[in-house]
């Protein structure tokens, strides 16, 4: 009876031991069932996915690992470990391409290139411009990457590796891209990098799972199953389609107002304070015999602000040429100041006053945005306008020319879209056009039954908005009580990807 | 007269604005190639429209000294700066040290001083700004109250004296409120409307309903 007592006592301890070992080997991993490569949907750049059911035994120390090869027989190497724990390999959490549904937070997938680029490197001094090195790399191995600082000299390092075509070694060489010299940084040799050609290789992927750590981590199990996908070109970005709808409901609006007003003109406007004293701020500046300041704001024709500053310009400079009144246009762009002297040129022509137009009055005064601020500051200390219109996008120089114009008692009236610039306005200026009426400042002030249309049509864009807030609130609180996916639909409509 | 005015210009619009909305759309390589060129002709040409906006800005001094109007000594002293900075820029390089020494002891202490005064400004504009005249405007003076006493360690030494259950009114807790919720709705609405009214202005442009840029009646 002792001798029995003692086997199982002795068999318990050895079995205990296994256990104990158990944990530490990869024979409890359960691989994931099902493994398929796919093209990457809505991407030409020659990448496909890889996508895997989630494994029941997903752990923190525990790895899901991606061999590829240029065969499908092999030899595979290790290219991706992908942490099991890491939210952003979750299917689901990319609903760009997966959507919004429910069944992918059961699946992982991984991004792969497959392109191989052939890239010309050419590294030359910077002071005499000499080239040192230029190369062509195409082959795996071949790199030119990790810059390295030196802390202790301030030295930039460019390292790159490349294929010997003589003796098939892959060399590496290095070289100093800039150094810091009293604290500044001198550069010593410039480096361009250019992509020549780009060719899709065909790969082949095996998944497998490792557990992390230990002294010596055991071999990673494999699925046998080999997948590839070959990439496609694709014509159209199927996530941006919400976008395209909205964007055509908003056409099929704009539309359909405009062909409204042009029979029915009168169409109601809501009084905007700021655009009716546009005359008042006029006859004032006239009445005084002083200028009229305009500013278009702080960036470039190429922004549609600007250019919404430009249209009301154009009615402005109608009535100051009616007033035979004068305007100053202090430009920060030259292509802005261009566009104003050609706007405010014709407003003089079809007002019948061509004599009248000084083109000195509309000029570049400073690129930089305090130069601007200091420059429009003087001339407005100098030149006393009656009238100040700041209309475009601004920032931090928005207070300071308001506030200046506040101190020589101009009226002021002020339209931006920046929304952090907004309160300076409205704190220092007479009259603020918030947000869209600067968009629609030049529909109120003309009246063009065509322009006004377009206006209809934005407001019943917002109703659509409105209507998608509301409806999707309901929706996505019903869908949390009921638990089904369907009522994320909306949300997923109105997210932009 | 009317063509090159007129029809070539909307001409080139619709095509570059058409074209460019497909671009966003299509996800080929042509596609980023197209919208990455553009990006760099706009860049070009704002490049190339400096040489104008300098002539403009040297004539209209010049018209200044030579009529000797009120201030035509600061348009010499304009002068001899802009001619001194190209010099040093095209003469050592845009790294050099006299380009270097320009930048970093007038440029930048010229645009601090410049950007300094918005302090003063601010203090100036609040003065007129924040009186309780009616409902709206004692609404936006206790907002702005709190906002500037949660901002500075004032706002600290008080919450230090609050209550652990009454911490919530502390004033950097009421900030972070004021700021991320009744704040961020109102940024948020006006951002929806300025995006709607963006995609109405540039649909005009595009097709040419809105000329008023180019100058002139339809």
């Amino acid at each position: 009876m002792r001798k029995i007592l003692i086997f199982f006592f002795v068999s318990a301890i050895i079995f205990s031991a296994f256990l104990i070992n158990a944990e530490e080997t990869t024979e409890n991993l359960i691989l994931p069932k099902l493994f398929y490569a796919i093209d990457s949907p809505e991407e030409s750049d020659g990448s496909i996915c890889l996508i895997w059911s989630k494994s029941p035994t997903e752990g923190k120390d525990i790895d899901y690992v991606i061999y590829e090869s240029s065969s499908s027989q092999g030899p595979f190497e290790e290219k991706y470990v992908i942490d099991s724990f890491l939210k952003e390999s979750l299917a689901s959490e990319n609903t760009k391409y997966f959507g919004p549904w429910e069944k992918y937070k059961n699946f992982r997938f991984k991004e792969v290139n497959l392109f191989v680029k052939t890239v010309k490197t050419t590294i030359k001094d910077a002071v005499t411009g000499k080239e040192l090195l230029s190369y062509l790399y195409e082959e795996p191995g071949e790199t030119v990457e990790k810059y390295e600082e030196d802390s202790t000299t301030g030295e930039e390092i460019f390292q790159y590796t490349y294929k010997d075509i003589e003796s098939g070694e892959i060399k590496s060489g290095k070289f100093v891209i800039s150094k810091k010299t009293d604290d500044k940084i001198k550069i010593i040799n410039k480096v361009s990098t250019k992509v020549i050609a780009i060719k899709i290789v065909p790969k082949y992927f095996k998944l497998g799972m490792q557990r992390r750590g230990g002294v010596t981590p055991p071999l990673p199990i494999f699925l046998d199953k080999v997948v590839t996908a070959i990439p496609k070109i694709n014509y159209f970005k199927w996530s941006k389609l919400n976008n395209l709808v909205v964007l055509f409901l908003m056409y099929i609006f704009v539309y359909y107002y405009i062909n409204k007003a042009k029979k029915n003109p009168n169409i109601f406007l809501r009084k905007i304070a700021g655009l009716d004293a546009v005359d008042e701020a006029i006859g004032r500046a006239t009445e005084m015999g002083k200028p009229i300041l305009y500013s278009t704001g702080y960036y470039d024709a190429s922004e549609i602000s600007t250019i919404a500053s430009i249209n009301i310009l154009g009615q402005v400079a109608k009535k100051v040429a009616n007033y035979d009144s004068r305007i100053i246009i202090p430009c920060k762009w030259p292509v802005a100041m261009t566009v104003c002297q050609e706007v405010v040129k014709e407003a003089y022509i079809d007002a019948g006053r061509p004599d009248a137009y000084n083109p000195n009055d509309i000029f570049f005064i400073a690129g930089e945005q305090f130069s601007y601020t200091a420059a429009v500051n003087g001339l407005m200390v100098r030149e006393k306008p009656a009238a100040n219109f700041l209309l475009g996008t601004f920032a931090g120089e928005s207070l300071l020319l308001a506030e200046t114009g506040n101190t020589i008692g101009a009226i002021q009236i002020a339209g931006t879209d920046s929304v952090y610039q907004i309160p300076f306005f409205i704190a220092a200026c007479d009259y603020c056009l918030i947000g869209e009426e600067l968009y629609a400042a030049s529909a109120y002030l003309s009246r063009e039954p065509k322009i006004v249309g377009t206006l209809k049509g934005q407001d019943m864009g917002k109703i659509l908005i409105v209507l998608a807030i509301i409806l999707g609130i309901f929706f996505i609180t019903l869908g949390s009580f009921m638990h089904n996916e369907y009522f994320n639909l909306i949300k997923y409509f109105f997210t932009v990807r | 007269m009317q063509l090159y005015k007129r029809r070539i210009p909307l001409a080139i619009v619709l095509i570059t604005g058409v074209g460019l909305i497909i671009c966003y759309y299509v996800p080929l390589k042509t596609s980023d190639d197209i919208l990455e060129g553009s990006m760099k002709w706009v860049r070009i040409i704002a490049a190339f429209s400096l040489v104008i906006g300098v002539y403009s800005l040297m004539r209209s001094h010049y018209i200044k000294i030579r009529k000797q109007s009120s201030g035509w000594a600061y348009s010499i002293i304009m002068f001899i700066f802009l001619v001194g900075t190209v010099v040093a820029g095209f003469g050592w390089g845009s790294k050099g040290k006299s380009f270097q020494w320009i930048f970093d002891w007038i440029n930048v202490p010229a645009s601090a001083t410049v950007f300094s005064i918005l302090a003063f400004y601010i203090a100036s504009a609040a003065y007129r700004a924040f009186r309780a005249r009616n409902i709206e405007a004692a609404v936006m003076l206790i907002a702005a109250i709190i906002v500037m006493v949660g901002r500075i360690p004032f706002g600290n030494m008080i919450a230090d004296k609050l209550p652990q259950s009454l911490k919530f009114l502390s004033p950097s807790s009421l900030v972070d409120w004021l700021m991320n919720k009744p704040g961020m709705a109102a940024r948020r609405a006006i951002m929806l409307g300025i995006c709607l009214s963006v995609i109405a202005t540039s649909m005009r442009i595009i097709f040419g309903i809105e000329r008023t840029y180019m100058g002139g009646k339809d």
